[in-house]
């Protein structure tokens, strides 16, 4: 009996676990493939360059006008809006692509193979961190004309911070991942990671927003509280949420600092492994069938 | 119809009367501030609810125990004195803790704070205990010669305007006469000092503190204790003032090193280096008014500490490099309806509103303000680039690139796969 039990539960740790090379890269690649012979990552990557576009146009325009502007760097703000806009499009695109194939039965049927569940979400972090990084050099291209275009200096720290940026990007798919393990339905995991990416987004603008209003010391007042509730909240998000680490590891490589940056990079990293490992139990408790 | 008329005047005179209601006063027990800004000693004042109290770290600012008249005042939410109600000395020796155990003990000291350029113009220095006395007395016979000098002087330029009017009358009768030459007025007495008041001096090295006042009957005095915040700059750099000619009253600030500055081609610019000093916003905000709602926490300010006019300004540029010395420019308003400036050198008579570097932008340049010994100061370079000023559409034709090669990705693999796309069904 205990013979028995001892080889369930080694037959169940494999079937969570186990890594298998081969299968895994051949998921990697077919995940690269199929993302990248798709439209909607470039149609992300012609928003974020549209929106940096503009941002520069009306700095092009404040200089037209002024005769004179002070810029730390031009391509800060387009930068920020840019990877917050592909790391919303890849958790989106992971939880899409996890809950689909559940619910079409594709999962079922790779665990009748030595697939387990590690190594299919690891397959799936490798494949959209991979096609992140394409599109990241799709991005830098567009900058780089960009640059050439209006005489605005892209400074060495913006390509620096963008490099860094792929560490955010794995943090913010394996939430995706996540979302699509505990939530069986395409349509729910879906409107759960962008309601999570967009009340993340939100809640920083509103920190910034009340963080910019008077407050007094020692008078207690309505905007008071919202301001003290918005830092409580965001203080924990940043962290739990994946978008935080975008803005840690931005905001330290545009001052300069790489050390920094490479801190809030590196934690984006830690903070993907354990997601993902998360995910992983997730996925084995609520069942690979649709 | 009368009673109603009656009962209307007397809520009328009601009304008025509660409008002209003096803010209630309340005696308390209260700190005067004098904390070190570089703009000057900047006075404010803690009174109860107590506010956190913010000092510079290495310069010494002065904390006065007070007994006053409180009130609030609505208009700008703050808590004022009224010090010409009252305004009396608590004796004692000031506490300050860190952790909870005791730093030091500070005594009473008189001190007084005095401007050599007068004030709002240039450094302010304090001088605390003996020094204090010496140069006030110093101050005020300075201030009494300056007073009997220009008794001299208005004596002598009325005799001086005497002697012209008699001058000109005995021209005017034909005689030959000989102009009396106008006596030298004295020069500007700028020196301002304070009285000598006395205070505690705190010089501290950055932290967080506590503060309590303990009376000479050994006891805590009820309304003492403050929260005492001693803090100190991030980063050191020299900041640029920009002034563009064509608006010398709207200047531009470069003062993170990593900055660039964008202008037009054949713009000149005007730049006023600065010793500057990046300080946390919400603190530098507090040091100056503790009870200001303004400043963030989570930011960060640049400080002018001092003008670094007396350098050269190095331009390096595709036509070479040069070294250009500051020099003083003065501002005309250019005639006619039409608004504008025009920035020249001062001529003879004119006063010069502002001195600076004068960079007329030709291209790529890159800047830096050079010491005596014509080295590169840290932290002073910066580069000037003129970007091209072209019409827009070429930016949107760019966000399109990503998305054709996109389309040609997904064009390619339908061809690979042999697919087309499915005719609908009816």
């Amino acid at each position: 009996m205990g013979v028995v039990s001892e080889v369930r539960a080694a037959a169940r740790v494999r079937s969570v676990w186990q890594v298998s090379a081969r299968p895994t890269l051949t998921m990697i690649r077919l995940d690269i493939f199929s993302a990248l012979t798709a439209l909607a990552p470039y149609a992300v990557v012609a928003v974020a360059t549209g929106l940096a576009g503009f941002l520069l146009q009306n700095d092009l325009h404040r200089i037209q006008e002024d005769g004179l502007l002070v810029l730390g760097d031009p391509f800060a703000v387009p930068l920020y809006g840019g990877v917050l806009l592909l790391a919303v499009y890849l958790a989106t695109s992971a939880a899409m692509a996890a809950a689909r194939e559940r619910e079409h039965g594709a999962v079922e049927l790779l665990y009748y193979g030595p697939v387990s569940s590690f190594s299919y979400l690891l397959a799936k972090l490798c494949g959209h961190v991979l096609q992140y990084a394409v599109l990241l050099v799709l991005l830098l291209g567009s900058y780089v004309l960009l640059a050439l275009v209006t005489g605005l200096h892209m400074r060495e720290t913006t390509v620096l911070a963008m490099i860094l940026s792929i560490g955010p990007a794995a943090a913010a798919t394996t939430l995706g991942l996540l979302v699509a393990a505990l939530v069986h339905r395409l349509r729910p995991a879906l409107l759960a990671v962008l309601g999570v990416a967009l009340g993340a987004v939100g809640l920083q603008v509103a920190r910034e927003i009340l963080a910019r209003l008077p407050a007094p010391e020692y008078h207690v007042n309505p905007v008071q509280v919202l301001r003290w509730a918005a830092f409580a909240i965001s203080s924990i998000t940043q962290w739990v949420l994946p978008f935080g680490y975008v803005d840690r590891e931005l905001s330290a490589m545009l001052r300069g600092d790489l050390a920094g940056g490479l801190v809030a990079a590196g934690a984006a990293g830690v903070y993907a492994v354990v997601v993902l490992v998360l995910a992983a139990a997730g996925l084995d408790r609520t069942g690979i069938r649709r | 119809m009368i009673r109603t008329i009656l009962v209307l005047l007397s809520l009328l005179l009601i009304a008025g009367t509660a409008q002209a209601q003096a803010p209630v006063k309340q005696r308390q027990f209260v700190y005067g501030i004098n904390a070190f800004a570089w703009d000057g000693y900047a006075g404010s004042l803690s009174a109860g609810p107590s506010h956190t109290i913010y000092v510079l770290a290495g310069h010494p600012s002065i904390v006065s125990a007070r007994e006053t008249l409180v009130y609030y005042w609505p208009i700008t939410r703050e808590y004022r004195a009224d010090w010409s109600g009252l305004n009396a000395s608590v004796a004692g020796t000031l506490e300050v803790l860190q952790a909870g155990r005791t730093v030091t003990t500070l005594q009473l000291r008189s001190y007084i704070t005095q401007y050599p350029n007068g004030p709002d113009r240039g450094p302010s220095m304090l001088y605390a205990g003996e020094e204090a006395e010496r140069r006030y007395r110093a101050f005020v016979e300075a201030r009494n010669q300056h007073r009997d000098a220009l008794a001299r002087y208005y004596e002598a330029r009325r005799r001086y305007l005497d002697a012209l009017d008699k001058a000109a009358a005995a021209h005017q009768r034909g005689a030959r006469v000989s102009l009396p030459s106008p006596p030298d007025e004295p020069e500007p007495f700028r020196l301002f000092s304070s009285e000598v008041h006395d205070g505690f001096v705190i010089d501290l090295s950055p932290g967080q503190y506590a503060i309590r006042l303990r009376g000479p009957d050994g006891q805590v005095r009820p309304g003492s204790p403050r929260a005492l915040v001693v803090f100190t700059h991030r980063r050191e750099s020299v900041g640029f003032r920009i002034v563009p000619q064509t608006r010398w009253t709207v200047p531009e600030r470069a003062d993170e090193p990593a900055s660039t500055i964008y202008a037009r081609q054949d713009q000149v610019l005007y730049f006023q280096p600065f010793a500057a000093r990046e300080y946390n916003d919400l603190a530098y905000t507090r040091l100056t008014n503790p009870q200001s709602v303004e400043g963030r926490p989570d930011g960060w300010r640049w400080e002018y500490v001092q003008p670094l006019i007396g350098g050269r300004l190095q331009l390096s540029g595709s036509s070479g490099t040069e070294a250009i010395t500051g020099r003083p420019f003065h501002v005309e308003q250019t005639t006619g309806e039409a608004l504008g400036y025009e920035v020249v050198e001062p001529g003879a008579g004119q006063t010069a509103d502002f001195t600076a570097f004068r960079v007329p932008v030709r291209g790529h340049m890159e800047v830096a303000l050079l010491d005596a010994a014509g080295r590169p100061l840290p932290g002073s370079d910066r580069v000037v680039r003129v970007p091209r000023l072209g019409p827009a559409w070429p930016l949107g034709f760019i966000a399109l690139i990503p998305l054709t090669l996109g389309a040609a990705v997904v064009a390619w693999r339908r061809e690979r796969l042999g697919r087309t796309p499915r005719p609908r069904e009816a």
